[in-house]
């Protein structure tokens, strides 16, 4: 499941349309929309509602947390209208935290820094886009995934020559609809690392059965989720247990399960 | 190839970092204030970012030299290493620095200048001589074509012939060495597993039987050289896998040639392993025949000490006792494991 965050309609309907999005939950405090590969949540603009949005959306799918991306428009000193940049480092210049998404795969097209700032129509800093939710968006998507999951892919929506306050809004949707092919580019990449991630959290197969069968105390129940990943690792779709383990306590169970992870039969490469 | 190349702003100006930023134009630029900004920060998730890690250029302050753990060594009294990179270009499965790091991206420090007057810090004109190891946190040769690592410190030992330096290896790139005449306070290491090990578990090095041609040829040219088989690792059939691998080691390379010989087991701090096996749980080499013991994750004490003893009697066949140089582990200790 990928996650988009715009923070204005004008941003998001572009993507809704191609995407095929619906609206979903509608007792939610932000505007979501869904298909069944992808959620897009539309926050207002500026970095609280921004952090409220994406930390909303990750509690209520905390079951389904994949990666995220920022869409929008940005500000840039000398770029054209309409080029698409993608973030590399973000900035918050009200306290000049810096935020780096984990780049892991080759970037779409041309990187930008990224100053947030709290107000609009401040001075242009040289090579740098300016928004004002970029750094809430990876502070916030940086505490739900991995660094690696979360990215901001910006349209130059206006520049020195012309400022924002002369920005044609009308210009935003055809503008964003530019970026669709280089999120399509990167959504394979970005979901494939997500699968990798999954596989860091999964909960192995058999472990409720095993909590069900027998007491195990706090202390073993991390014991018996890392045996049982070992186990599945060896001996995939084979249950931890036979017939003689049925009468046995927590921790007969996990030291036999922990000696069966030494069976020459199951022994990798 | 690197997904981006992130450059501390102290190092931008500086002309190795000009030289190597001049092989990748294509490849994107970020300026960074300290590079810990952008490595091992806590979000970051060292399996994704192995997929294509980054390229980090920066200053390395504080301590450049530091004393190794006790008992490694190869035959010195006095043993220090030091870390021109943090990481490796290969992705070997048993590797410490997947549970040591969260970031894969490589970093290359840059003040090779710095080292060269650390490492003088620590010479003398008498006493024993001081062994210096190169590949402790990365591999020594893997990105020499990018960093020209073994010209300048090379240059540098040669002028100090009191002291040894070990560069240890998984790669090939063997060329600028061949190139030079060789030294005898320079001992190549080549990290070596059968095969089939090497397989499964060592993603993107070269073939063994390829190191062992590297080997063979630095060996011919005159090198002292180092067989380093650390980590044992216990698989299907590996005494008839380890035997060949001897077989075939000792078939290139004659024992005059050889400086050392280091038998390693499989061995990782608690929290190293915990790490990587959080990382990696679909990995069956963190899953089958492991114990723990005083703080270390390791083979069971009698599949430790099978594996070791049948390595060390196959290798003892070949060398002279004198060069072998059993790495210590709690695993192999008698008593110590039911």
């Amino acid at each position: 499941m990928l996650y988009i965050h715009a923070a204005l309609a004008a941003e998001a309907r572009p993507l809704l349309d191609h995407y095929r999005l619906r609206a979903c939950c509608t007792d939610a405090p932000f505007r979501l929309y869904a298909n069944d590969a992808l959620r897009l949540v539309v926050s207002g603009p500026g970095k609280t509602a921004t952090a409220a949005a994406i930390a909303y959306t990750c509690a209520r799918f905390a079951d389904e947390l994949g990666p995220w991306l920022n869409v929008g428009i940005a500000g840039h000193p000398t770029a054209a209208l309409g080029t698409p940049l993608w973030v590399h480092r973000a900035t918050d210049t009200a306290n000049d935290a810096t935020y780096y998404p984990g780049i892991a795969f080759t970037l779409p097209c041309l990187g930008a820094p990224l100053e947030t700032v709290d107000k609009p129509g401040g001075a242009y800093s040289d090579g740098t886009l300016c928004d004002m939710e970029g750094s809430a968006f990876f502070q916030t998507t940086q505490r739900f995934v991995a660094a690696e999951l979360a990215h901001s892919l910006k349209v130059v929506s206006d520049n020195r020559i012309l400022p924002s306050d002369a920005m044609d809004r009308q210009r935003v949707g055809p503008w964003v609809a530019g970026l669709i092919p280089l999120i399509d580019r990167l959504r394979p990449s970005l979901e494939e690392a997500a699968s990798r991630w999954h596989i860091q959290r999964y909960s192995p197969a058999y472990f409720d059965q095993a909590l069900a069968r027998s007491r195990f105390s706090s202390a073993q129940q991390h014991r018996l989720r890392l045996l049982l990943q070992q186990w599945e690792t060896l001996a995939p779709g084979q249950p931890p247990w036979d017939e003689d383990s049925a009468d046995l306590s927590a921790r007969q169970f996990l030291d036999a399960l922990e000696g069966r992870l030494g069976d020459e039969r199951l022994l990798p490469y | 190839m690197f997904s981006a190349i992130y450059i501390e702003d102290e190092v931008a100006d500086h002309p190795r970092t000009q030289r190597i930023l001049e092989r990748y134009p294509a490849i994107e630029r970020i300026r960074c204030r300290r590079y810990g900004e952008v490595f091992n920060r806590a979000a970051q998730n060292f399996r994704l970012q192995k997929q294509q890690p980054a390229l980090i250029l920066a200053w390395k302050h504080g301590q450049l030299v530091l004393p190794t753990p006790v008992g490694y060594g190869i035959g010195g009294e006095r043993n220090f290493y030091f870390s021109h990179m943090l990481n490796c270009v290969y992705d070997c499965r048993y590797c410490f620095l997947q549970g040591m790091y969260r970031s894969a991206h490589l970093v290359v420090f840059i003040n090779y200048e710095d080292f060269h007057t650390a490492i003088d810090q620590h010479l003398t004109n008498n006493g024993p001589t001081p062994y210096f190891f190169s590949g402790y946190d990365c591999d020594s040769l893997a990105l020499e074509g990018i960093t020209d690592f073994s010209q300048s410190f090379l240059d540098f030992f040669t002028e100090r012939p009191q002291a040894m330096i070990e560069l240890r290896t998984k790669s090939v790139r063997t060329a600028s060495l061949l190139a030079r005449r060789p030294m005898r306070n320079c001992v190549v290491a080549f990290s070596l597993t059968p095969a089939q090990v090497s397989r499964a578990l060592e993603s993107g090095t070269p073939p063994v039987e390829r190191r062992i041609e590297a080997l063979g040829q630095l060996a011919d040219a005159g090198w002292p050289v180092g067989l380093r088989f650390d980590p044992l690792i216990y698989h299907r059939d590996w005494r008839m896998h380890y035997r060949t691998l001897f077989e075939n080691v000792f078939a290139r390379v004659g024992s005059s040639a050889i400086h050392s010989v280091s038998l390693g087991q499989f061995r990782l701090p608690r929290s190293m392993y915990k790490r990587m096996q959080q990382l990696y749980p679909d990995e069956p080499l963190f899953a089958w025949g492991l114990d723990e013991r005083a703080g270390q994750v390791s083979y069971r004490h009698a599949l430790a000490r099978e594996l070791h003893d049948f390595c060390r009697d196959e290798l003892l066949r070949y060398i002279d006792p004198a060069i072998f140089f059993p790495c210590p582990s709690t695993t192999l200790e008698d008593g110590v494991s039911p």
